[in-house]
């Protein structure tokens, strides 16, 4: 991170020197829910009642020159077991404004930049851009929160928008720095050495209609994560290899908008758990949800999404066998409603409740408390009320 | 002639008819040299993504509150997008730092002096007989 910040500084100290016009923008949002997890500890360990759902974010953008901008976020977050509580920079980048191609518009984000190559990935750290409170977890896994976000490194981004319709295309190239209690998050908590991501490697298109009613992307990721144990550890050296393609579309209608991206990710992972140890698997999941307008001030929200995280093994038979967990740690299918009331401009009071089969997306395969406490079936819900500004 | 046309496209000439009347206009500060606009640089600028004019003067957008009718109607006639639609864009802009959304105002009356008095600035107004002063000008947007 201090790399970044002394590149960051020397980039913005140019950008100065060639300054025509200096301008301080910035805006914020605050929002506070209570949320439950019940026979399960996906939010909490104690399955209560709680306020575990706090998101304060300030953001700022420092227009140095017509060209460059310095732009950055920082946040406060508390989820519960969902990720990690405390703060955190989201995001601090210089925004470079690189000459047009024809009418092609092209930027460059240096620094840790923000994840722009899936439909909710750039603001999934924003309240009131959620349509849920909980994302869909086939797509927007919880427990890589910050990995997900954004990397340090650079996004190059080039758009046109035509009577035509319009076009974006995005390409990345970074890693994001992973906490001692994310590596235990991944590995379980016999992890005692480091985990680092080598890499993250991102491209993406997305199209608009003409008519801007339908919206089309597909994205493609690689990324090697490897671990460096400790001097005494249960644990190896290893890597996985992350290769991930998703394919979304959205359509927009007056008074109701349809959403669905899926996704599929070939996990290679070698070491870690024996000197030979390798396993080559295919994860699937998706999701489709739909919003219907009541009107100006109400919405109302359904959706499916489901998981599994070998497609050859998709009742988790296989994996118990593996790693002796419940089978059902191998799939998830998740049912949602939801409501959103818009009371007053930047004011907004969401609620959601989820109906969940199977705990794929947990934390750790080796995390004995979570299988302990993760039935086959259980619940989640949440009321969140935002301001933003 | 006219007798031969069907009942469609009768509401379709009245319809017509009665927003050439009251058409939506887009207006901008009289430092803005472009005379008009294409369609696809409209919804760039409402939409935030696009935040100079092309000789590098800083486009100040002004619009009215998203829920208000005249807004509603500026996104339907011009921009032929859905309010929702343009909220979401600004989101979008404004929460991965890459820019300003709109300043919304009180009134339309509060529009037209911010966009006369604001170099390079646009906003619009809902009437095309609204008037508006010296410092601004009506610039057609297809």
């Amino acid at each position: 991170m201090k790399r970044i910040i002394l590149l960051l500084s020397c980039c913005a100290w140019f950008g100065v020197n060639q300054s025509v016009a200096e301008e301080f923008s910035w805006h914020g949002y605050v929002a506070q829910g209570v949320t439950q997890s019940k026979d399960s500890n996906f939010i909490t360990d104690n399955e209560d009642v709680n306020f575990d759902l706090t998101e304060i974010g300030l953001n700022g953008r420092y227009q140095i020159s017509n060209g460059i901008a310095l732009v950055g976020q920082g946040v406060y977050l508390n989820g519960g077991n969902r990720f990690e509580t405390g703060g955190r920079l989201d995001y601090l980048f210089l925004d470079l404004k690189l000459p047009t191609l024809g009418d092609w518009h092209n930027n460059m984000h240096l620094g840790r930049y923000k994840n722009v190559h899936w439909f909710y990935s750039a603001t999934r750290d924003v309240p009131q851009t959620r349509d849920t409170a909980v994302l869909p977890q086939s797509m927007y896994l919880d427990s890589f929160r910050d990995i997900g976000l954004g990397s340090d490194g650079v996004l190059l981004q080039s758009s046109i928008l035509t009577d035509q319709g319009g076009w974006e295309l995005n390409w990345s190239y970074g890693r994001s720095p992973i906490s001692a209690d994310q590596t235990k998050s991944f590995l379980g908590d016999i992890a005692q050495g480091k985990g680092k991501q080598d890499y993250v490697h991102q491209a993406s298109v997305f199209w608009r209609a003409p008519t801007l009613d339908w919206r089309v992307g597909l994205s493609w990721l690689e990324s090697k994560f490897s671990y460096e144990p400790a001097a005494v550890d249960f644990l190896l050296p290893g890597n996985i290899n992350i290769e991930k393609l998703v394919f979304g579309v959205q359509k927009f209608a007056e008074t109701w908008e349809l959403t669905s991206e899926i996704t599929r990710t070939i996990n290679t992972l070698n070491g870690t758990y024996a000197p030979n140890f390798y396993t080559k698997r295919t994860s699937e999941g998706g999701y489709i949800q739909g919003r219907y307008f009541i009107n100006g001030e109400w919405s109302v929200l359904g959706r499916y999404d489901t998981t599994v995280l070998d497609k050859n093994d998709r009742s988790g038979k296989l994996l118990s066998q593996t790693f002796g967990v419940p089978p059902y740690f191998g799939y998830m299918d998740t049912y949602t409603v939801g409501a959103r009331w818009d009371p007053q401009p930047q004011w907004r009071v969401q609620a959601e409740y989820h109906w969940v089969n199977g705990a794929a997306r947990f934390n750790g395969l080796l995390n004995a408390e979570a299988i302990a406490s993760t039935d086959e079936n259980w619940e989640m819900w949440s009321v969140q009320v935002m301001y933003w500004f | 002639m006219l007798k031969g046309l069907p009942l469609r496209a009768w509401s379709f000439a009245l319809l017509y008819a009665a927003y050439s009347v009251h058409a939506t206009d887009v207006i901008v500060n009289e430092s803005v040299s472009a005379q008009q606009l294409k369609r696809s640089d409209v919804r760039e600028i409402f939409s935030a993504n696009r935040q100079y004019w092309a000789d590098g003067e800083k486009i100040s957008v002004y619009v009215l509150a998203p829920n208000s009718a005249a807004h509603k109607r500026f996104c339907r006639e011009i921009l032929q997008m859905f309010p929702y639609q343009l909220e979401r864009l600004w989101n979008q802009i404004t929460y991965s730092g890459q820019g300003e959304p709109p300043i919304i105002v009180n009134s339309e009356q509060q529009l037209i002096e911010l966009v006369s008095t604001t170099p390079g600035a646009i906003g619009y107004v809902n009437d095309s007989t609204t008037k508006i002063p010296e410092s601004s000008k009506r610039i057609s947007a297809l």
